[in-house]
């Protein structure tokens, strides 16, 4: 879905510095991507420029038939759909009225809400387990929560390209599973394209069918989950004594720290 | 920045005394080519008109500027090292303000016999000023910006009093012009001997406490475990700089900014130590008025043309302070402001409370209009017959009740949008400088190129609020961070207008009453067609707003969010931004610029529970027309016959209304 040729960003300012260089990938269409790579690899840097939050960066960019920047503004809200890391929240909205905006893109400031409208912001609700805290106010939920409503809001959206900055950081195991359970049976289902930014890499070995790895702002190492859970590979993207073990009777594998 | 405090210190005091003194040279000069200079300075020729005017002019004056920039500097040093807030000085704490309104007060009316008892009054205007900027801070979350916002208002207010105060005791006005622009003007020695003791005194105090000032600078917990009586220390050296801050005031006038700027530059150039930091300030805050004094002398002898020094100040201080400030970076983090929002509130719409404010509005709007009270506050009722008369009084009094109400409801629209569309619950047309700037705008082409048309001056109004809502935004980029920064930018154009409007009152001579009376909010020269015309507008931009009230709700997710939902967020941006400066433009020229009708009502909509953006806006559009008119009808009857000021009585109301809202955090 998105193809980069010889992308790299620099900041600006007097002590500009060099976060990305020479990323050439093709994230396939319909598949769950994984970027991953040590603190400030560049990770999210990579995933605002294909949001769209960073527009200065050179090399070129094509999603889809069209570049990058050759989307309107609305266009590309209807195909792509991104949750940051750290979300404002608003301080007076509930969690209904904040998955309701997901459906900006498709009605625009004047637009009624259809009841296709309603019935996408109840499905959202419904697959992301929040229909409980429905009318509490997103700022009085716990980080967790939080996080599924967002996930909610960009699921209403209904965009066929989900961009997720570390979706799970605040979630327990269980809710970590259901989440990235949730998002790779949508790309099953409905052909979601999903580009995930992720931390766990047991979680990147169970979910992820492409995988991306950086290491000082350039390509380190790419291919699919079979050859990320080895060893040499892990060790070679976090520069530490990771090792692998297969668990009998299944084609599952966890990693340790050696 | 490299180079260490100690280089720094010798570079920079090195090069502020060699400046000072070149200048006292250059005063000097004529008198040392023939080497007169040793009887000018101390013993001048009687006979001779040039050593007698340096003697008894421009050495004093010279003098009186030093003394009043270290004066102002030190005192600012350690009022901003006891708050821990680079935006504290006496003048942005309304000390000056208060100090002021007193020496007004005290000038005008007490008798000769209290003379001696002038510093104690002054002493305690500021003293009081203070308290009450502290107390509407003390125990709110963000206190840092809390304490600056408090002073503005009450800043606004005193002067707004003085102002008022003026009004009626239009016989001295001129003088007390002068004296407020902050005049260093000499005709001889006495002033310069009535300061000096008094500075030499408050300053040597202020050094023997710079231990007890470091600590205080810990923080009160810290200040508390090392066995500092932190209220009584506190209370001690506040006392003093006020007190220091007090004798200059009486003395000169207000000179602004030098009590702000000079400390807080120092501190940037890494003086953390209260001993050298109000070392520094002492010398460095002298040498800069002494500079700006001399520069200032050299244009004043052209055509006898006065340019206040205080004023003037102001006008160089407040860009400069936006420009350091905002290098430095000593800004506390503008995160804190979620935590203003109580989470409480309850999730249903709130129609019974809209039917109820806008029932109370009608209801009052009749009551208003028929009830009033006469010279022996009796209350006179005029019966609705009365509309049918020729020279109806319910016509007039309709006129200016309406003026009134559409003024509050467009300051509140105003307000609403950019408390919104900034992120920021205490942004509003005033406090952000829109209404200052758009009063700047029109005093300019009044007095200085006689624009006499009430038309010509809301389009003049309105694009000058417009051009300072555009320089916001530029300064605070993407306008989402920092709400110090909007905050920052108020309190500059609202010191630049202050000090342009003093600079233009001494030059107006007949429009000085009309200016004043309208600055501080009258709606007394307001015409009926102006009121439909401000009607009009507001009712259209309002509609308008209100039909963009989902893009308003998506706005307040953050840019990044909005885009990434596909809404153009600079553009909206811009659009409701012009929409608040063309409100508050239009409705500045009804009531003036000071009434906080463009922030009360907001706030006070929201924590009564209107939650989302349309219920909001008509929330905050009902209170704040409930508030001008109650504001209206007080300003019309309290003193009837004489009629206050609209915008003061609502300015009152507002400050009332925070100092309550604080009294009940506590």
């Amino acid at each position: 879905m998105f193809d980069l040729k010889d992308v790299g960003f620099r900041t600006e300012g007097k002590a500009a510095k060099t976060l990305l260089s020479d990323i050439s990938v093709s994230f396939p269409t319909q598949a769950f991507s994984a970027i991953v790579g040590h603190n400030g690899s560049g990770k999210s840097t990579l995933l605002k420029i294909l949001a769209r939050k960073y527009r200065q960066f050179s090399g070129d960019i094509h999603m889809g038939e069209k570049a990058l920047t050759d989307h309107s503004i609305r266009d590309f809200a209807r195909k792509v759909a991104y949750l940051p890391q750290n979300p404002t929240v608003p301080p007076h909205l509930s969690v209904r009225e904040l998955v309701g905006f997901g459906r900006y893109p498709w009605r625009g400031a004047f637009g009624r809400y259809r009841p296709v409208d309603f019935e996408k912001i109840d499905r959202a609700m419904t697959l992301t387990h929040i229909e409980n805290f429905a009318d509490r106010l997103v700022a009085s939920l716990s980080g967790g929560e939080r996080q599924r409503v967002w996930l909610a809001m960009l699921l209403a959206q209904d965009a066929p390209i989900l961009l997720l900055d570390e979706p799970t950081s605040a979630l327990d195991v269980g809710h970590q599973r259901d989440i990235l359970h949730l998002v790779s049976d949508l790309k099953n289902t409905i052909g979601l394209t999903v580009i995930a930014v992720l931390h766990d890499i047991d979680m990147v070995g169970r979910f992820a069918d492409h995988i991306l790895a950086l290491r000082h702002g350039q390509t380190c190492w790419q291919g699919d989950a079979r050859n990320f859970m080895q060893a040499g590979t892990l060790q070679k993207i976090y520069d530490a004594d990771i090792g692998v073990i297969a668990v009998p009777q299944s084609n599952i594998s966890i990693s340790y720290i050696a | 920045m490299i180079m260490r405090p100690a280089h720094v210190t010798i570079v920079v005091s090195a090069l502020f005394i060699l400046l000072a003194v070149a200048s006292i040279f250059a005063d000097l000069l004529p008198f040392l080519q023939n080497s007169t200079a040793w009887q000018a300075l101390f013993k001048p020729d009687e006979t001779r008109f040039d050593q007698i005017f340096f003697h008894f002019s421009t050495l004093p004056r010279t003098v009186m500027a030093f003394m009043c920039g270290a004066g102002l500097a030190v005192a600012g040093g350690a009022i901003q090292t006891i708050f821990r807030n680079p935006l504290a000085s006496p003048t942005t704490l309304g000390v000056g303000a208060g100090v002021e309104l007193a020496l007004t007060i005290f000038l005008v009316m007490a008798p000769a016999s209290l003379a001696p008892y002038q510093d104690i009054f002054t002493l305690t205007g500021g003293m009081v000023a203070l308290g009450v900027v502290y107390l509407i801070a003390s125990g709110r979350s963000n206190a840092t910006l809390w304490l600056i916002l408090a002073g503005m208002i009450v800043n606004l207010l005193l002067h707004s009093a003085t102002q008022i105060f003026m009004l009626f005791h239009q016989q001295y006005l001129d003088s007390i012009f002068m004296w407020g622009a902050g005049d260093l003007a000499q005709n001889g020695w006495d002033s310069t001997f009535y300061l000096a003791p008094r500075l030499v005194l408050g300053i040597i105090a202020i050094f023997a406490l710079v231990r007890p000032l470091d600590i205080l600078a810990l923080g009160d917990d810290t200040a508390n475990s090392l066995g500092a009586p932190v209220k009584w220390l506190r209370l001690a050296i506040l006392t003093l700089a006020v007190f220091v801050t007090t004798s200059i005031i009486s003395a000169v006038g207000m000179i602004g900014f030098i009590g702000l700027a000079v400390p807080a530059t120092l501190r940037f150039l890494g003086f953390n130590r209260s001993k050298s930091l109000l070392a520094m300030s002492l010398l460095i805050g002298g040498c800069s008025l002494l500079l700006i004094d001399y520069v200032l002398r050299q244009f004043s002898g052209t055509g006898g043309d006065i340019f206040p020094t205080g004023a003037a100040t102001a006008l160089i201080g407040a860009p400069f302070v936006i420009v350091i400030l905002r290098k430095a970076r000593i800004m506390p983090d503008g995160n804190a402001n979620r935590q203003d929002h109580p989470a409480d509130y309850s999730l249903a719409p709130k129609h019974m409370l809209m039917a109820v404010l806008f029932a109370v509005l009608l209801m009052g709007l009749a009551l208003s209009l028929m009830v009033s009270l006469n010279e022996q506050s009796q209350v006179i009722f005029t019966p609705i017959s009365d509309l049918f008369t020729l020279n109806s009084t319910l016509g007039d009094r309709a006129q200016r009740t309406l003026a009134a109400i559409v003024c509050g409801a467009a300051l509140a629209v105003s307000g609403t949008l950019i408390q919104r569309v900034g992120h920021n619950p205490m942004a509003s047309p005033e406090i952000t400088g829109v209404s200052s700037a758009t009063a700047l705008a029109m005093i300019i082409a009044m007095v200085y190129f006689g624009f006499e048309g009430r038309t010509d001056l809301m389009m003049i109004g309105a694009i000058g609020g417009i051009i300072a809502l555009l320089v916001l935004l530029g300064l605070c980029r993407n306008f989402t961070h920092a709400p110090h920064y909007l905050l920052l930018n108020g309190l500059a154009i609202t010191a630049i207008l202050g000090s342009v409007v003093r600079i233009a009152l001494t030059h107006s001579g007949t429009k000085a009453t009309m200016l004043i009376s309208w600055l501080a909010g009258t709606t007394y020269f307001t015409r009926m067609d102006e009121v439909i015309a401000v009607a009009f507008i507001t009712a259209v931009l309002t509609l308008l707003t209100l039909l963009a009230r989902r893009p308003l709700e998506l706005a307040s997710m953050g840019a990044d969010q909005a885009v990434s939902l596909g809404l153009g967020i600079s553009l909206f941006r811009l659009a409701m931004m012009m929409a608040a400066a063309i409100l508050a433009a239009v409705s500045t020229l009804l009531v003036g610029p000071l009434s906080f009708v463009g922030l009360m009502a907001p706030h006070l909509a929201r924590i009564a529970g209107f939650r989302l953006a349309g219920a909001h806006l008509i929330g905050a559009i009902l209170i704040g027309a409930n508030v001008m008119m109650v504001a209206e009808w007080l300003a019309r009857n309290m003193l009837y016959p004489q009629q206050l000021p609209t915008g003061l009585i609502a300015a009152l109301i507002g400050t009332a209304y925070f100092l309550i809202l604080s009294a009940r955090r506590q």
